[in-house]
């Protein structure tokens, strides 16, 4: 869990990091977009297929779905739906709606008295199975 | 007396350590949800949006999304897969049915909504997933993937479906139509020729990636394995690797 304000301010884009269990690959122009589910979206130029530079990382903890329009980078971000432009090699928040979508689901269905009694400035980023 | 107060604190205080240390919960109306992972896609000037529960239009001519109208319900179903078919098709897979859109100027129009109707053993969006995504790229064909053989479908232009070939014992992963081309994982990933008959010809494979899904642009297959991302050329009927992250 995360709180409001964390969420709010966490878009962030990072030096590149490991590619782990990316889930969707998008391409804009020479550019991949790999999403890592609930942690953030890797860009990669891709100039050279044989050999692609990772540029970075954009931080998006909770992304569960994203797609590109123009240059624009359209997310689900846990709750919110957000929207990020990316434009010289630079990643900056241009909007974003709360609450949004409905809250991430536990695997199992079950929702704990711990998560349902939670404070409201919390909100759910990522489950991890035990 | 002292005894027996301090046993029934100690049995107290053990009591509440435990309380506290667990969380017991039992499966009941109160605390049982069931909605799925948000989704989007990105198609001409809309947005679809699967926000958990419903599946909506969006339209993105404007600065922000603005909402034009709810697409479709999804009810106790939390495997819900948008996929793009083409510019003007898109399909909403669920565990139990697949929903097909075509897209008429601004208007979205429901075209087919088919519950169980090729495969009723889908273990997961992923497959209806596979088995609509093809029809995107040869448009007479329809290809589901069922587990673990690729089924290949005729479709009609009312979309109804005639199996017509099956390549048995694929991986039941990776799979994407470029052209008449038809790239699977089995024994990494092969490309098959579709011939008049839709029959899959087996052209040639590279070994050694096993596929979680094939995105394909232009003769360049950016495979996702669970390394990490291989990129493929496949020209001339011959397979390239070209990197891996």
């Amino acid at each position: 869990m995360m709180s409001r304000n964390e969420l709010n301010q966490s878009i962030k884009f990072l030096p590149a990091q490991q590619l782990i269990n990316a889930e969707k690959y998008l391409t804009k122009g020479d550019t991949i977009f790999a999403m890592q589910p609930f942690e953030g979206i890797h860009v990669i130029d891709n100039q050279n297929p044989e050999m692609p530079v990772q540029l970075g990382f954009i931080n998006v903890p909770g992304v569960s779905d994203f797609a590109l329009k123009g240059t624009k980078i359209l997310a689900n971000q846990s709750v919110d739906l957000i929207e990020i432009e990316w434009k010289n090699s630079s990643a900056n928040l241009k909007f974003r709606k709360e609450n949004f979508n409905k809250e991430l689901s536990p695997p199992d269905n079950i929702v704990s008295s711990i998560v349902k009694n939670r404070p409201d400035s919390l909100v759910i980023v990522k489950w991890i199975e035990k | 007396m002292k005894t027996l107060i301090k046993t029934l604190f100690l049995f107290a205080f053990c009591f509440a350590l435990v309380s506290c240390e667990d969380d017991p919960v039992q499966p009941n109306e109160n605390n049982y949800v069931n909605v799925g992972t948000p989704k989007m896609l990105s198609i001409g000037n809309m947005l679809v949006i699967y926000d958990g529960e419903n599946v909506s239009q969006y339209s993105t001519v404007t600065n922000q999304p603005v909402f034009v109208k709810k697409l479709l319900d999804i009810f106790y179903e939390k495997e819900v897969a948008l996929k793009k078919l083409d510019d003007i098709h898109f399909a909403v897979a669920t565990e139990s049915s697949t929903a097909i859109f075509e897209i008429d100027g601004n208007n979205v129009n429901l075209i087919d909504h088919s519950f169980f109707s090729i495969c009723n053993n889908f273990a997961a969006a992923q497959n209806a997933f596979a088995r609509v995504h093809h029809s995107a790229f040869s448009n007479s064909n329809y290809c589901p993937e069922t587990n673990p053989d690729v089924e290949i479908f005729e479709r009609d232009a009312q979309w109804n479906l005639t199996q017509v070939a099956t390549i048995i014992e694929a991986e039941n992963a990776g799979i994407a139509f470029y052209g008449d081309t038809l790239f699977i994982c089995k024994n990494g990933v092969s490309a098959y020729a579709l011939d008049a008959l839709l029959q899959p010809q087996f052209i040639t494979n590279i070994a050694g990636i096993y596929a979680e899904e094939i995105t394909i642009k232009n003769n360049l297959l950016l495979v996702q394995t669970p390394e990490g991302l291989s990129q493929i050329r496949f020209k001339n009927k011959q397979f390239k690797l070209l990197s891996e992250i």
